[in-house]
């Protein structure tokens, strides 16, 4: 990240302020030259005699915010730009706020007083490439173009400009500028290449040759010039496979399949294992349809390329005839499992999901055979793995009691092998037994310590058995823990996704069952309140019990809601990272990986992890909100309170073991250092007066890069809800209507919740709750709207009436809402539901959801 | 030439639990922890003998282990009485495929390296195979049955000594 700055003096001195303007300038220089602290001894000097001098204020808090005390440097920003009107102050004034925000992260303001600097006639032209990495940081490109633009006319000389340029203006849809400005620099350097650019030269030029195949779309010509292009270029390029690549699709869509069948060949060629390029191979030579021709082929080429995987299995995908596919997938399978290939099931699950009628049931076949025809002794490692290769087999068609024996045969036969145990302890889980899964696991890991792969895994195990302390403790073991007890703060810093969030999901677990315990500890105090039976030992017990469950509740919920929230952190510093790209992309000349990188970019908050962080922080965030409407007297924590009151001395007692356990515990939770964050435990998080609002700040990320299609519409649907936003939650019924249709379970679910909303008071607005009425007949007609105050309409009956082929996700869906409804009926539906599902299932929702 | 599919390789402190494993599953006996903890000797109170051990491996699986101890002579003499071999396994499925031999001929070459020609080992009475496999490498038995030697076994708790001489 380049802070030079250029126009040193060029600023307006201020009337009357020529001495301190000249020590200014000093501290600027010694800013530059990073000694900020006597910068800042200069500055103060100055603020002594005139306080007002915001120059001074805005460097002191560069010079503070470098020096890492950010949050003394806010005040002197806060204090320099409260003295400024708008942004008219001087450039340099405007330069410092510039890298200030940009330091501290705030892109968008950083642009501002960037822009600002320049426009009040600072002419250090460096800044227009600063200016330029954030508008691209910050997704302006159009404000990119104009700076790019700039910098390029100040600074013509260089490469990066000249690729800069081009790059914002094929952002901006400006393509054929781009090719011209890309055209121009390739005569400008024609012959005058040293070695070291080659390379860049080699990825402008297959960036030209990409931009200019965009744009000639499905044109013939255009497409022919491309072509030219690509061949008169190709002695230069390095990066043939791309080359390839764009030449075969250019001959597709030029219609000329029989050059392009030649350049797939090629590919082929050099590399056989590519699968993409055997279909397009046939998509070229038109027999996709032909499974004869197909079938010749792939003979062909297998003897062209016998090493290879895709002429061998491509066939399996596509041979109709039953006795053919069996010995072919007999050539194809059992010399994997001669070899003790461990990942021969692997190798078919696609078969066996694509083709399920048929596939399965010829392997299994197969597979029996060749293992009662071998010996366990002779051959004892094709024996294993043929027992491992089955024991995959009847897990994937769920026969659990199949799939256990034989990977108890096959442990039986060879204890030593760390697979067994990880696949053992696969079927345990989806039997629902995750404590004894882990178990398996877990003598599997002592087999060999070092083997990184078991250990990771056994913690995810642990986790998911909720033994959150063993879990942590193996996972120390791969972590650096310089100063911690364990590796929770080393895994927050390596960003390892995987472990926040299933031990933020595993907490969540936790704080269910302890909410529940406390729920009935209650109860039960309260009734012996009742029949004053509390004044003995069992009063005393129950006391200690609901102190130390009301913890066990509020230290879970909050740590969960503690890891759910780093992962979103974890995602906005990626997105951070992408920073210095902007500027380092063009410097080292790799236009094509840069695009791929903003690509990328704009999916990150999208990504399955952040998603699976929202639904978990959303469930917390929502739970908060509800406790937040509930009256005074029902809270659990006046509840408690009462309890307590006769217990006074009791409970005070308690309170203070509990504290002590806090502090000392506290080094077991901690994911930061203290200095970055002292909320070990997530309890200010908890005590945010606007849940909701939270929840806000990280959902809004996703809503903006998210797809229609691939929106989370159920989501959506519980977060407006939870507003009371009823004309919104309609408009995320409509839109996965849109994509899923009227008919599935889902929408039927949530047009149910919603039309029965519209007859509650608080916290739904009128208009809301009609233009809900109103839409739901709209978008699922047939839905009986008319019934909505018959107390006696069985709604759940009509839902089970009307989505026969009902799925689980909707009746969770509706239980989520059960207070609309007849909850035991519900209950009763998802209980039979659930007994056709795997025990794994089960097991969750009966614990934890009913 | 085809590669090798029987390997030697260390016992290191991260595959120990592996040699517990072996020994677990083919023994009648089992061990406690700290026998094969001792191999890796923590702190003033670990254990100062010399140990022998490797693991065999078939096709890079872990099939076999063994684990000897310089035996020095007690009463202040100088030269040590000879090796013994406190454990030897191999799955029953990989018997005869020479993994045996191999770990053996390790233990031999680590008597020579010490200067030792005497190599035993107890074997259980009911140990057939064992016993013919030991005769087979060279070993004689020595001395009469020692009663009740085994105390944590489901087999036999009597046992011969073998000896080998080299």
């Amino acid at each position: 990240m380049s802070k030079k700055k250029g126009s040193k003096g060029k600023g307006q001195p201020v009337l009357g302020r020529a001495k301190e303007h000249t020590q200014f300038l000093e501290a600027l220089k010694l800013y530059e030259s990073k000694s900020y602290k006597k910068s800042i001894k200069i500055l103060d000097g100055i603020l002594k005699k005139d306080s007002e001098y915001v120059d001074a204020l805005a460097l002191k808090a560069l010079d503070l915010v470098s020096l890492g005390e950010k949050s003394e440097a806010q005040g002197y920003c806060k204090n320099a730009l409260s003295k400024i009107d708008g942004t008219t102050a001087s450039p340099i004034c405007c330069h410092v706020l510039g890298i200030y925000m940009r330091t501290i992260k705030e892109y968008a303001e950083s642009v501002k007083w960037f822009q600002a600097s320049l426009n009040n006639g600072s002419t250090n032209q460096q800044i227009y490439r600063d200016l330029a990495t954030l508008q691209s940081q910050i997704d302006d490109f159009k404000g990119a173009l104009v700076s790019r633009k700039k910098y390029w006319e100040a600074y013509l000389g260089y490469r990066a400009n000249w690729t800069a340029l081009a790059i914002a203006q094929d952002i901006n849809g400006e393509h054929q500028q781009a090719v011209n400005t890309l055209s121009q620099f390739e005569k400008l350097v024609e012959g005058k290449l040293g070695k070291a650019e080659l390379y860049e030269h080699n990825e402008c030029l297959m960036y030209k040759s990409d931009i200019m195949y965009r744009i000639a779309g499905n044109n013939k010509e255009k497409l022919q010039n491309v072509l030219r292009y690509l061949n008169e270029i190709d002695p230069n390029v390095y990066d043939k496979c791309s080359l390839l690549e764009e030449q075969a699709s250019i001959y597709m869509k030029m219609g000329e399949l029989k050059e392009a069948s030649k350049v797939y060949r090629t590919l082929i060629k050099r590399n056989p294992d590519d699968f993409r390029y055997y279909k397009l191979l046939e998509v070229s030579l038109g027999i996709q349809g032909n499974n004869t021709l197909r079938k010749a082929l792939y003979e062909k080429l297998e003897k062209f390329y016998p090493r290879s995987e895709p002429p061998k299995f491509i066939p399996l995908t596509f041979i109709e005839d039953e006795n053919l596919l069996s010995t072919k997938l007999k050539e194809y399978v059992l010399p994997q499992l001669k070899r003790g290939v461990p990942a021969a099931f692997c190798n078919v699950k696609l078969l066996y999901r694509g083709r399920l009628s048929i596939v399965p049931a010829l392997l299994e076949k197969i597979v029996s055979d060749y293992l009662v025809s071998i010996d366990a002794t002779t051959e004892p490692i094709p024996y294993i793995w043929t027992c491992y290769y089955l024991a995959q087999h009847f897990l994937f068609l769920k026969q659990f009691q199949k799939s256990q024996e034989f990977i108890d045969k096959a442990i039986q036969h060879t204890p030593t092998l760390v697979e067994l145990y990880l696949f053992k302890g696969r079927v345990l889980k989806h039997l629902g037994l995750l404590e004894e899964a882990a178990e398996v696991l877990e003598e599997g890991r002592r087999l060999d310590l070092q083997d990184r792969f078991i250990n990771t895994k056994t913690v995810k195990y642990f986790l998911r058995a909720n033994n959150i302390e063993k879990a942590t403790e193996i996972a120390s073991l791969f972590t650096k823990n310089d100063d911690a007890i364990n590796g929770i703060k080393d895994l927050h810093l390596v960003e390892a996704s995987w472990f926040v969030i299933e031990q933020a999901e595993a907490h969540y677990r936790l704080y269910l069952l302890a909410l529940r315990k406390l729920h009935n500890l209650i109860s039960e105090a309260e009734k012996a309140e009742n029949t004053e039976q509390t004044n003995n030992e069992h009063g005393d017990n129950l006391i200690h019990n609901i102190k130390v469950t009301e913890w066990e509740v509020q230290k879970n919920q909050g740590l969960a809601l503690k890891r759910f929230l780093a992962i979103t952190k974890f995602y906005n510093q990626f997105q951070d990272d992408q920073l210095d790209f902007h500027s380092y992309c063009m410097r080292k000349g790799t236009p094509r990986a840069y695009l791929d990188m903003i690509k990328w970019g704009k999916t990150i908050y999208t990504k399955p992890m952040y998603v699976r962080a929202l639904q978990g922080s959303f469930k917390l965030y929502s739970s908060l909100y509800d406790q937040s409407l509930l009256e005074q007297d029902d809270t659990i924590q006046t509840r408690i309170k009462n309890i307590m009151k006769n217990h006074a001395k009791k409970a005070k007692k308690e309170t203070s073991a509990i504290n002590k356990r806090k502090e000392e515990d506290k080094k077991h939770f901690a994911a930061y250092t203290e200095a970055e964050d002292n909320d070990v435990y997530g309890i200010e998080l908890l005590n945010k007066k606007m849940p909701l609002e939270e929840f806000q700040i990280i959902y809004k990320n996703y809503c903006q890069k998210v797809s229609e299609i691939d929106k989370n519409y159920t989501l959506e649907f519980e977060y407006q809800y939870r507003k009371g936003k009823l004309a919104l939650c309609l408009g995320a019924l409509s839109k996965y209507t849109k994509i899923h249709g009227t008919k599935s379970g889902l929408a039927g679910a949530m047009a149910i919740v919603l039309l029965l909303s519209t007859k509650e008071d608080a916290p739904f607005d009128v208009i809301g709750k009609k233009v809900a009425y109103k839409g739901c007949e709209d978008i699922c007609p047939g839905l009986p709207v008319a019934e909505r105050d018959n107390e006696h309409f069985d709604w759940i009956e009509y839902y089970n009436q009307t989505f026969p082929n009902h799925d689980l996700e909707p009746l969770r869906f509706l239980n989520s809402h059960k207070r609309l409804f007849d909850a035991a009926k519900l209950k009763e539906m998802i209980l039979q539901e659930l007994s056709n599902r795997e025990p794994l299932l089960q097991n969750y929702v009966l614990q934890y959801e009913l | 030439m085809p590669r090798d599919l029987t390997t030697l390789d260390n016992v290191y402190e991260n595959n120990l639990g592996t040699l517990m494993k072996l020994s677990n599953s083919v023994l009648p006996v089992q061990y406690p922890e700290s026998f094969f903890q001792e191999l890796f000797p923590k702190g003033k109170n670990g254990s100062k003998d010399t140990f022998f051990a490797q693991l065999g491996y078939y096709s890079e699986v872990a099939v076999g282990g063994i684990k000897a101890k310089l035996l020095t002579n007690k009463k202040g003499e100088v030269l040590p009485q000879g090796v013994y071999i406190e454990l030897l396994v191999v799955l029953e499925h990989y018997r005869n495929k020479g993994i045996g031999t191999k770990l053996l001929n390790y233990v031999e070459s680590e008597c020579k390296r010490h200067f030792q020609h005497d190599i035993f080992v107890h074997v259980a009475c009911d140990n057939e195979s064992a016993i013919e496999w030991y005769t087979k490498h060279g070993f004689v038995r020595e001395g009469d049955v020692l009663k009740n030697y085994y105390k944590n076994t489901a087999g036999s708790p009597d046992c011969f000594i073998l000896k080998k001489h080299i």
